[in-house]
């Protein structure tokens, strides 16, 4: 009888599941011919993946199949956000139309948010320049207040403090609105110019983590906590927004 | 290893919306039982399935086209169920059931197969959640360990420790109701 200590149960379970490498699967092979107190333990870890497979298969004959279905159906779906080639004009008269809409104030009397918030963010924040922030001089008493006025408003408790970001110059505070709801946007200008927004409105959704993706053309972080969406975006790489995100997920 | 083909996992040509909603549809049932697998509780399943949907209807631009649909949502799912059960612990509330308190399968079909498949799926739903999610995912759902590693976002090592682990408790669990039975028929 030789020694079991050379193959680890993952490796046995590797083996029992055909996926390990060719190698060491013959070398498990041959020690189970010979080796008794090794097979005791292959033996041990033996799986009915059949029966598994089985009785998970009728647990999902069980779904409330028409239920989930009938709510996926009156599910509004996610406006397109990418404008084909050639739409130039569509896209600024989108872009101009949601940033007069927020920018300006102008609420929308709807009954129900239509379409997503982000979407107009996106839309928002391509309109801005280095030259939109550029002028905007720091002053950290007037940020102070500027910040504390707009998340009283917002009702999130939310300091100064915990908007500064590295690598990120923090420009202004500034409370819009869209279809009726509050939506802050704290502005920034990265060490190129770039202008970059941390936007955050009252929300539904369950807490989720940080995702980065694609909006509108523009890079983007989004996340859900403690009843808020929040969304960091810009033109700025994904993997700096995604960085700052996360600070911010921290922080908040 | 995967028992399910390209058109089950859901791997779709485009991310064109109306292809991602029919593509959730058809995984309806499977997302469903991966929700019981979080949750353990058939009202929690289908809030958080129905959860899952509207979340990924709302992201529906961030689904990579070529990729894994059922992988996708499963993550969405995972991510809600944790968070919400944060945030419920936050409460001081407490979330999930054991085992023996869920109705698994339907029980109108009596058979001594489908006793023994229920009973199977009763001891993977008794394992603790981390060994769990790893059995469903490579032994169910036909993930690679790599594949499950990256969903649960851990190690490859991890997921082989966690299928290891949770193959020698079935075992075990195995044993004790082979036991019992051999008990109860000395009995009678």
């Amino acid at each position: 009888m030789s020694t079991t200590k050379s193959f680890t149960d993952e490796e046995l379970v590797a083996y029992s599941d055909g996926v390990l490498d060719t190698a060491r699967a013959n070398e498990v092979k041959i020690a189970l011919e010979h080796d008794t107190c090794l097979a005791a333990r292959f033996g041990a870890l033996e799986f009915d993946r059949r029966a598994v497979s089985a009785g998970f298969e009728a647990m999902a004959d069980t779904a409330p199949i028409d239920f989930l279905r009938e709510k996926i159906r009156t599910q509004p779906g996610q406006p397109h956000f990418s404008f084909g080639a050639g739409s130039q004009w569509l896209r600024i008269a989108a872009a101009l139309i949601a940033g007069l809409c927020i920018g300006w104030g102008v609420t929308r009397i709807r009954d129900e948010p239509t379409e997503d918030w982000r979407v107009a963010v996106a839309s928002y924040q391509r309109l801005y320049t280095t030259a939109t922030l550029a002028g905007v001089t720091s002053d950290g008493g007037i940020e102070r207040e500027e910040v504390a006025a707009v998340a009283d408003k917002l009702g999130l408790p939310i300091k100064l403090g915990q908007l500064q970001l590295a690598d990120l110059e923090f420009k202004r505070a500034q409370l819009l609105e869209f279809e009726g709801r509050l939506l802050a946007q704290f502005a920034y200008l990265d060490a190129r110019g770039v202008p970059i927004s941390f936007c955050a409105t009252r929300s539904n959704a369950p807490d989720s983590l940080v995702q980065v993706g694609t909006i509108g053309g523009l890079s983007a972080a989004s996340w859900d906590k403690y009843g808020y969406s929040f969304i960091v975006i810009g033109t700025a790489p994904a993997e700096a927004l995604r960085q700052a995100a996360s600070a911010l997920f921290e922080a908040i | 290893m995967s028992p399910h083909s390209d058109d089950q996992k859901g791997v779709l040509p485009t991310g064109h919306a109306e292809t991602v909603r029919a593509g959730i549809e058809r995984l309806l049932p499977r997302l469903w039982r991966f929700c019981m697998v979080l949750a353990k509780d058939r009202v929690a399943a289908e809030d958080l399935a129905q959860s899952t949907c509207v979340r990924a209807l709302q992201r529906e631009h961030q689904f990579q086209a070529g990729t894994r649909l059922d992988s996708w949502l499963y993550r969405i799912a995972q991510t809600i169920w944790f968070n919400q059960r944060r945030a419920a612990n936050l409460r001081g509330r407490t979330s999930g059931l054991e085992a023996d308190d869920v109705e698994l399968v339907d029980q109108s079909v009596g058979s001594e197969l489908n006793l023994y498949h229920k009973q199977v799926l009763s001891a993977v739903m008794a394992l603790p959640e981390s060994q769990r999610i790893a059995v469903v995912l490579v032994y169910v759902e036909g993930l690679s360990y790599k594949e499950a590693a990256d969903h649960v976002g851990v190690p490859i090592g991890t997921i082989m420790s966690r299928l290891a682990a949770a193959r020698l408790r079935l075992a075990t669990l195995k044993d004790e109701t082979s036991k019992q039975k051999v008990a109860r028929a000395d009995l009678e």
